[in-house]
Formats: structure tokens, C-alpha cells, sequence
């Protein structure tokens, strides 16, 4: 028993001098931060915003065609892609005669949700796009929960939010549609 | 379902020699054998009709592709079904069949168990060299109750028309025009009748018939599926279940047995399913319309069980059943009540008169006996030397006080409830009712009533004894509700808690 039991070196019993260290280190740094003398990550976060990649992938947006309406069919291609199982779809009737399917309910749990994209890769029709939105700050658990009204018509969007299948004056190509 | 002879003939497939029965189809050999030829219009339970030029096959002796599904097996027949040559035509076949398709698949309830899908992916070439407009035709047709029908869809491969013709014999279907324009219908789009539409969805290889029940409801590829024995009638069809994680029932579907259904199962008992599913269901113990954990509900029904026991009045329990239970239920039903708790009073309807007036209601499947176990019910109480009296009775003798202590194994289904109904407005508060049953509606009736979630149908496993005396087994596949438990697994813990209150209270507890 008596070889485990370690005697206390000399580094150890002065231990006062490793508490003086660590604080030089706190100190120098507290002061060359308030100096501005190094470089600093920080930035005055909600007045001053930082540029993301045209790549990166926030809130998810509804597309609608050129007629106000969701672009979305509900074929659910999207929520089979989800490897968070966030998306909730009910399918039903349009009430457009000359559309047969629409979603009655979109719902994505953003809190679930990975933010992947893959729904967006999915999605036939460009229904489902990616935003960039990502200030998502909630109270309550179940406003995370957002339906069509938020990811479709959400002030922020400006209404640009409009599937490339339904874009005036855009020429899909055959090939891009189907067979 | 060609007519087969029991003499085996030896035919070379691939260039391997198989054994098949004389004069069976073709592609029925071919798939007995493992080997896949691809086929719309062809299907076991039709006629043959060459509509879709998809099996096409190369037989030695002859210069020209034919048609496989028009082939019956004959000694020395050497079939090619991989060469390239066929791979070909079947290419070509698919193009043909896609011309006017509209290709709306995630529009289409059939995405996922489609007959164009699947084939594309093995034989479709990619790349359309079609550059003509497609013809336009009717979509969404509204085909009564049960059926939507979108023309632009279908391949015309008639196995819907063979089967108004051949099955269910309305001859509704039909095909209309010619050319490019032909369309399947019915005369001015009016609405199909009879007992057997949604069948017609079933054999449906493409998304041109589609179930107006099941539309938009799910996606195919998420549902889940258990073999099941169908709970409408004593025919006993042999259904798959289509349930998503055995928390939501969306659909039944036939499943082959040629010896109760074939292919076939009525739109009635397709939709038995709804008394099944989740909505209607009892989720919970409940003592007068409030929830209670299962091992108090228990607790409660032993104690009152033991005092009756102590005093010797076990004669004042009266229990009804039916036969929507199977043999399993009602043997461990009639082992605790008449043999352990000696009971004598059983009640249920006049089974004897509804077995001996079942017949076929329309020549078909769906016959009058209401009950998938009938047989096994006279037979389980024959075994056991039980006699049942009517409904009629149970009333009398609760209006007498004969009955203190009501034990009412209800099923689910409507069928039921009117009786229930009737019992339910002669109790007063001397008589202790305790209902098992998977039915919400059941236990709405006796809002007082201890009432236990039993298993719906689909959920059970079990057998269960048709009008014709076949005994079919069904496997559990999934359960709905946490606290639902079998009607045996309910009487034996009743039978410990009975027994044994003290210990049975630890074991439940932990």
C-alpha cells in the first residue's frame, strides 16, 4: 500500500508559485483585451452581424408559385429524407380545383430538426428551401414548432420566397421535371 | 389460377430445368422458381388478356418474341426470359407504357408500391425519346363511395375490366376510344356498386384506381405491415394490416389463400379496421369514467371477486361473451369462470340459430354470420359442457337481483352496442360491472363500470375457426396501447390477485 501513497514533491508544496503564474496569464490577457492591443474574436453581436457563406443553411422556407400558393405538393419526400423525423405533413384536397394535393398542415420541429438540408435535396418541386434566418430565440417549447404561416409568409422572406418552377419567364427544362 | 393437372412436366427456364404442373401459366412457373418477368395485365386470379406486352419471352422454336402470360407449361418448352434480345422489347414495352403517363408520382397515393416505378428501376432506359405533347385526359373522376379514378394514369392493362367481368360480375368497367385516347371508365363516369370495388385498387398496377379512403392518408413506403384474419364475417378473408409503428391502422389489403378468399376480400370487411384503430379505442383502465393504473383495476375486481368466494355466492356472477374472441381467449374465459369460480350463468347471443342461418349474402365472400369465430365458440363451449342463455335472459335476472356481479367481455365493432345498451339500462348501483373491451363506445354505455382496454382484433394472436370449419392462426404484430392486455393475460393476473392479494400487490408494483 505504502508505494502508492506519492510524497509531495517540491513543485507541489510551492504551490503558490503556480497560482501567481495562472493569474500573470488571467491578467495579461484581461488587459491586453481591454487595450484593444490583441486580436479579438468578439464582435457587438446584435448591432454589429457577422457574414455568413452564401452556403449556410438556417430556417427552413416555403416556396410559393407565382398565384400566392404554396409550391408544396405534400409528397412527403422531405419528411422520408429527414434524419430527424422533424417534419410533419397532413395531405388533403386542395381547394384550388385545378391542383389535386396540397398540405393541409407543414410543421417542422426546429428544435428536432439538424439543420442538414437534406429536405431540401429531396423535395421535387423546390417547395422547401433552406433559409438564413437563424436568430430563433422562443419562450415556449411549442413555438418552436412552426407551421406554413411562419415558413411560408414570415416578413423577412419579402414575399421573394417563389419556386423556380413558377418563376415568370423561367424555362424549366424537360428533363428537369420528369421523364 | 389456370387449371392445373397434379402431373409435373419438366420445362427449361434460363437454361434451367424445372418442374412445373402441366399446363400451369408461364409466369406462375417462372415466379414458383425465383425468376422475375415482368408483367401489368397479368394477374393469377384473371384471365389472360396480353394487353401489355411486358413478359415477353423467347421460345425455342419460335423466330419471334411472345407473350409469356399466354404460355402454359408443356414438356420440353425451353423459355429465355434474360437474354438481350427480351430485355429489349421489355424496355421498349416500359417506354411505350410511359408515352402518356403523367409521371405525377408525388401527387400519386400508389408512389412506392407502383408497378411503373418498379419495372423503371430494372428496365426503364433513362432517357425518353419522346419529345411529342402528352395527351391530356380526366383526372381525379369521382367513382362512388370508395374509388377515385385518374385516367391519364392508367396503362390500360384491364385487369380492373376482367375483374367486374370475371369477379365480381357488375361489368362497370370498361375501355373507352381508341388509340392514344383510349380511357378506362365506367359509362358517363357513373359510380361502381357492389360489395368488392376497392379490389379493383388492389389489382391496380399503376395509380389509376385509387382507395378514396386511404387517399392522401400515407405514404405507402412508411406503413408497416402484420398478417392478420379479417373480423367482419365468418369467411375469415385473410387481410395484411397496414399500420404506422402499430400506433395508426390506414388500410386492410387481401392476402392470397385459395382455400377462404383467393385474391378477394369485400369493401365491408376492408374497412372493419376503423372499430380497431386508435380514435376509438379504449387507451386505459377506467373506474366510472376515471383513469386508473391496471394493477388497481385488478385489485378492485379481485377483492370484490374474494368476498363473493369467502361467502359462497359465486353464483351471482354472470358473464357475457361472443365469438369475435378466439379459442385461446375463450378457453382461458370458460377455464376461470366456469372452472375455477364454478360459475353457471354464461349469456351471449343465440350463436346455434346464427350459425345455422349463415350463408352467403351475395354468392361471393361476405357471408351473414357477423362473427369471425363462431364454430370455435359452440365448439370451445361444448368442450367445456357451458351453456349460454340470450341477452333477454341477463336482463330478466338483473331485474330479479339474480346477478350481483356482471363480468361483460365485450368485442369491438357496432354490432354489440345496441345490446350493451339494453343491459346497461337495467343496472343499478347494486350490481359491480366489469367491461373488457377494446372500445371506447363500450365503455361510454357503463360510464360507472370498471372498465378494462382489451386488444383489438388485429393486435390479437390466436385462432379462430370459419364458416367452413378451417382453423387460421393470426400472429400479434403490434400494440396500440401500453395498458391494453389480452383477455388471458387479464383473467390470470385476476386469478393471482385473487388468490394471493398481498404478494400480487408487490409483484405489480415492482
Amino acid at each position: 500500500m505504502s508505494n502508492l501513497i506519492r510524497k509531495p514533491t517540491l513543485e507541489s508544496k510551492s504551490y503558490l508559485i503556480g497560482i501567481f503564474k495562472g493569474l500573470m496569464i488571467t491578467g495579461r490577457h484581461f488587459f491586453m483585451n481591454l487595450l484593444g492591443l490583441s486580436k479579438r474574436p468578439t464582435i457587438q453581436y446584435p448591432e454589429q452581424k457577422r457574414n455568413y457563406s452564401s452556403k449556410f443553411m438556417g430556417v427552413h422556407v416555403l416556396t410559393k408559385k407565382e398565384n400566392g400558393e404554396i409550391a408544396c405538393t405534400s409528397c412527403m419526400l422531405c419528411a422520408t429524407n429527414c434524419p430527424a423525423e422533424c417534419i410533419h405533413i397532413v395531405a388533403a384536397e386542395s381547394p384550388n380545383p385545378k391542383v389535386e394535393k396540397y398540405p393541409a398542415v407543414y410543421e417542422i420541429d426546429l428544435l428536432r430538426c439538424v439543420f442538414c438540408g437534406f429536405c431540401e435535396d429531396a423535395c421535387p418541386v423546390d417547395a422547401v428551401r433552406m433559409g438564413r434566418d437563424y436568430e430563433l430565440a422562443e419562450l415556449a417549447e411549442r413555438n418552436f414548432v412552426v407551421g406554413i404561416d411562419y415558413l411560408m409568409n414570415r416578413p423577412a422572406l419579402n414575399n421573394k420566397n417563389i419556386s423556380v418552377f413558377h418563376e415568370p419567364h423561367k424555362v424549366v427544362t424537360k428533363t428537369a421535371v420528369g421523364h | 389460377m389456370s387449371d392445373t393437372n397434379s402431373k409435373k412436366v419438366k420445362i427449361t427456364l434460363n437454361g434451367k430445368e424445372i418442374e412445373a404442373p402441366a399446363g400451369q401459366n408461364l409466369l406462375d412457373a417462372a415466379d414458383a422458381n425465383g425468376v422475375e418477368i415482368p408483367r401489368y395485365c397479368y394477374h393469377p386470379g384473371l384471365s389472360v388478356a396480353g394487353q401489355c406486352r411486358m413478359c415477353m419471352v423467347e421460345v425455342e422454336g419460335n423466330p419471334k418474341l411472345q407473350i409469356g402470360c399466354n404460355i402454359r407449361c408443356s414438356d420440353g418448352l425451353k423459355v429465355i426470359s434474360d437474354s438481350e434480345k427480351v430485355k429489349n422489347a421489355v424496355k421498349w414495352s416500359l417506354e411505350y407504357h410511359l408515352v402518356n403517363h403523367p409521371i405525377d408520382c408525388p401527387i400519386c397515393d400508389q408512389a412506392g408500391e407502383c408497378g411503373l416505378q418498379e419495372y423503371y428501376m430494372e428496365h426503364g432506359q433513362y432517357k425518353s425519346d419522346m419529345h411529342e405533347q402528352k395527351v391530356n385526359k380526366q383526372k381525379v373522376v369521382d367513382l362512388g363511395d370508395h374509388i377515385v379514378l385518374d385516367k391519364e394514369r392508367c396503362i390500360l392493362c384491364s385487369r380492373c375490366v376482367r375483374f367486374t367481368q370475371e369477379i365480381s360480375k357488375t361489368s362497370e368497367f370498361g375501355i373507352f376510344n381508341r388509340g392514344d385516347r383510349s380511357v378506362i371508365g365506367t359509362v358517363d363516369d357513373k359510380p361502381l356498386t357492389g360489395n368488392y370495388q376497392v379490389n379493383t385498387v388492389d389489382i391496380c398496377p399503376v395509380g389509376a384506381l385509387t382507395s378514396k379512403d386511404f387517399r392522401f392518408e400515407q405514404r405507402v413506403w412508411f406503413l408497416d405491415e402484420t398478417e392478420s384474419v379479417c373480423s367482419g364475417c365468418s369467411k375469415g378473408c385473410n387481410v395484411f394490416v397496414h399500420h404506422k409503428k402499430g400506433k395508426h391502422i390506414y388500410r386492410l389489403k387481401p392476402r392470397f389463400n385459395e382455400a377462404v378468399n383467393s385474391y378477394w376480400m369485400c369493401d365491408k370487411g376492408r374497412y372493419t379496421y376503423k372499430d380497431s384503430n386508435y380514435d376509438r379505442r379504449l387507451s386505459n383502465a377506467k373506474m366510472a369514467g376515471v383513469d386508473i393504473p391496471y394493477s388497481e383495476a385488478i385489485q378492485t375486481w379481485a377483492s370484490d371477486l374474494r368476498v363473493l368466494v369467502a361467502t359462497e355466492r359465486t353464483d351471482e356472477i354472470g358473464v357475457w361473451i361472443s365469438p369475435h374472441h378466439s379459442n385461446e381467449e375463450l378457453n382461458s374465459i370458460l377455464d376461470t369462470f366456469s372452472g375455477k369460480l364454478k360459475v353457471t350463468k354464461f349469456y351471449s347471443e343465440n350463436i346455434e340459430q346464427i350459425v345455422q342461418k349463415d350463408e352467403s349474402v351475395d354468392g361471393f365472400l361476405l357471408r351473414s354470420d357477423p362473427y369471425p369465430n363462431s364454430k370455435g365458440f359452440l365448439s370451445t363451449l361444448q368442450g367445456k359442457k357451458v351453456k349460454t342463455q340470450s341477452t333477454d335472459d341477463l336482463i330478466q335476472t338483473i331485474k330479479k337481483g339474480g346477478v350481483s356481479h356482471i363480468v361483460l367481455i365485450c368485442p369491438e365493432g357496432q354490432r354489440i352496442l345496441p345490446e350493451m345498451l339494453k343491459i346497461s339500462k337495467v343496472l343499478s348501483p347494486f350490481q359491480f360491472v366489469i367491461v373488457l373491451t377494446p372500445q371506447l363506445a363500450a365503455m361510454e354505455i357503463f360510464s360507472a363500470a370498471l372498465s378494462l382496454p382489451t386488444l383489438g382484433h388485429y393486435e390479437k394472436t390466436g385462432t379462430f375457426i370459419n364458416h367452413a370449419g378451417i382453423v387460421q392462426h393470426t400472429a400479434a404484430g403490434f400494440k396500440m396501447f401500453k395498458e391494453s392486455h389480452s383477455v388471458t393475460d387479464i383473467l390470470n393476473d385476476l386469478m393471482i390477485a385473487q388468490a394471493k392479494p398481498a404478494e400480487t400487490r408487490e409483484r405489480m408494483a415492482t
